[in-house]
C-alpha cells in the first residue's frame, strides 16, 4: 500500500464491496484486482488480507467454498445474508468518514 | 503457464517447511503462490520456478506465514466461540429455557436433600472432567487416524479438539471439586452454585455435543478433500 496506515481501516470495506460485486473471488484475484482498479496506487499485502479475510469469515460476514480449478484446490469467498448487509453499512460509514475529512482538510469542497 | 503437479506438491512441501502444518491453511496459501508465480512466469518465462517462489514468499513479510497462521487460529476459536454463545443464547428461550430452569431447580434441590453436600458437588465436578476428556481423547484418536490414513491435519479439528480455546475452563472444574469446603452455604449460595454449575454443563454440552460436529459437517461440506470419518 502506498500508506497502508491510511488504508489499513478501510481493508475490511474494500474485500466487501469487492465481493458485492462479484459472485465469489479468492485471495490473489483479490489482490490482483484492488491492483488494478487502483491503477497500482494501492497494493493489500498478502499479511494483511488472509488475516482480513479469516476474520471476515469467522463474523460470518463471508461463506467459503472450495473448487479444484486446474491441478490445485482454490478457496472462494462470498458475502452471506449478513456480509450484504453489512457492506452497505460499511460503505456509509466510510462516506461519512470522506464526507468529515473533507470538511476538515478542504472546506470549500465540502 | 500454469504450474505441474509436481510443482503443486513442492509448493505444500514448502508451506509446510514454513511451520504451516493444517493442510486447510496450506491449501490457500498454495494456491496464492501458485497463481503469484504463474503470473511472473507468463511475464518473464526465463525466470525459473525456485526464483519465482522466493520472490513470492518475500511478499508475505519478514516473519513469513506466521501471521496468517497466528490470525487464522485467532479467527476460527472466535467463530467457535460465537457458535457456542448463538446456541447458549437459546436456552434462555422458549422452549428451552424451561429445561435450563428445571435443571437449575433438580440441582439444587439434590444440594439442599443430600445430607453431605461433598457427594453431589464433588460427583458433578467429576463428571464435568471426565466426559469432556474422554470425549476429547476419542477426538484425538480420530485426529491421529485421519492423519494416518491421509497425511493430512486440519486447523479445523484442531479448534474442535480444543473447544475453541475453552479447554482451558476444564481447570475451574478440578477447582469445583474442592470450593468453599467446609463452610455452611446458605439457600442462597446453594441457588447461586446451582445456576453456575447449569450454565458451565450447558456451555461444555453445547460445545461437545452441537458446536464440534457442526463444524465437522461444515468443513465436509466447504472442503472436498476432508474425511468426514
Amino acid at each position: 500500500m502506498s500508506n497502508s496506515k491510511l488504508y489499513k481501516g478501510s481493508l475490511n470495506t474494500i474485500i466487501l464491496q469487492l465481493l458485492n460485486q462479484h459472485d465469489k473471488m479468492y485471495g490473489y484475484e483479490i489482490t490482483q484486482k484492488v491492483k488494478a482498479l487502483t491503477k497500482g496506487e494501492l497494493n493489500i499485502t498478502e499479511g494483511a488480507l488472509y488475516p482480513a479475510l479469516h476474520k471476515l469469515e469467522a463474523e460470518g460476514l463471508l461463506d467459503v467454498e472450495v473448487a479444484k480449478v486446474d491441478n490445485r484446490l482454490r478457496k472462494y469467498y462470498k458475502l452471506t445474508e449478513t456480509g450484504t448487509k453489512e457492506t452497505v453499512n460499511k460503505l456509509e460509514e466510510l462516506a461519512e468518514y470522506i464526507r468529515t475529512m473533507q470538511a476538515l482538510v478542504n472546506p470549500k469542497l465540502a | 503457464m500454469k504450474l505441474t503437479e509436481p510443482q503443486i506438491q513442492q509448493l505444500y512441501t514448502f508451506t509446510q517447511k514454513h511451520y504451516v502444518d493444517w493442510y486447510d491453511v496450506q491449501t490457500e496459501l498454495v494456491d496464492h503462490l501458485a497463481n503469484g508465480i504463474e503470473t511472473q512466469l507468463e511475464e518473464n518465462p526465463n525466470l525459473t520456478f525456485e526464483s519465482a517462489l522466493h520472490f513470492e514468499f518475500k511478499k508475505f513479510g519478514v516473519i513469513g506465514f506466521s501471521d496468517v497462521i497466528e490470525e487464522k487460529i485467532k479467527a476460527l476459536n472466535k467463530h467457535y466461540q460465537l457458535l457456542v454463545w448463538h446456541y447458549f443464547k437459546d436456552f434462555f428461550k422458549l422452549p428451552k429455557i424451561i429445561l435450563t430452569l428445571f435443571f437449575v431447580w433438580g440441582y439444587f434441590q439434590i444440594l439442599i436433600a443430600v445430607p453431605n453436600r461433598l457427594w453431589v458437588v464433588g460427583v458433578s465436578s467429576f463428571l464435568l472432567f471426565v466426559i469432556p476428556i474422554y470425549k476429547i481423547y476419542k477426538q484425538s484418536q480420530r485426529i491421529k487416524r485421519i492423519k494416518k490414513q491421509t497425511n493430512k491435519k486440519w486447523l479445523f479439528d484442531n479448534t474442535s479438539l480444543q473447544l475453541g480455546g475453552m479447554i482451558q475452563s476444564l481447570n475451574i472444574v478440578i477447582q469445583i471439586g474442592f470450593f468453599n469446603r467446609d463452610a455452611i452455604w446458605s439457600n442462597a449460595f446453594s441457588l447461586s452454585f446451582s445456576v453456575a454449575i447449569v450454565l458451565f454443563s450447558l456451555a461444555l454440552y453445547i460445545a461437545i455435543y452441537i458446536v464440534s460436529p457442526k463444524l465437522r459437517k461444515d468443513m465436509a461440506k466447504q472442503q472436498p478433500d476432508y474425511k468426514f470419518a
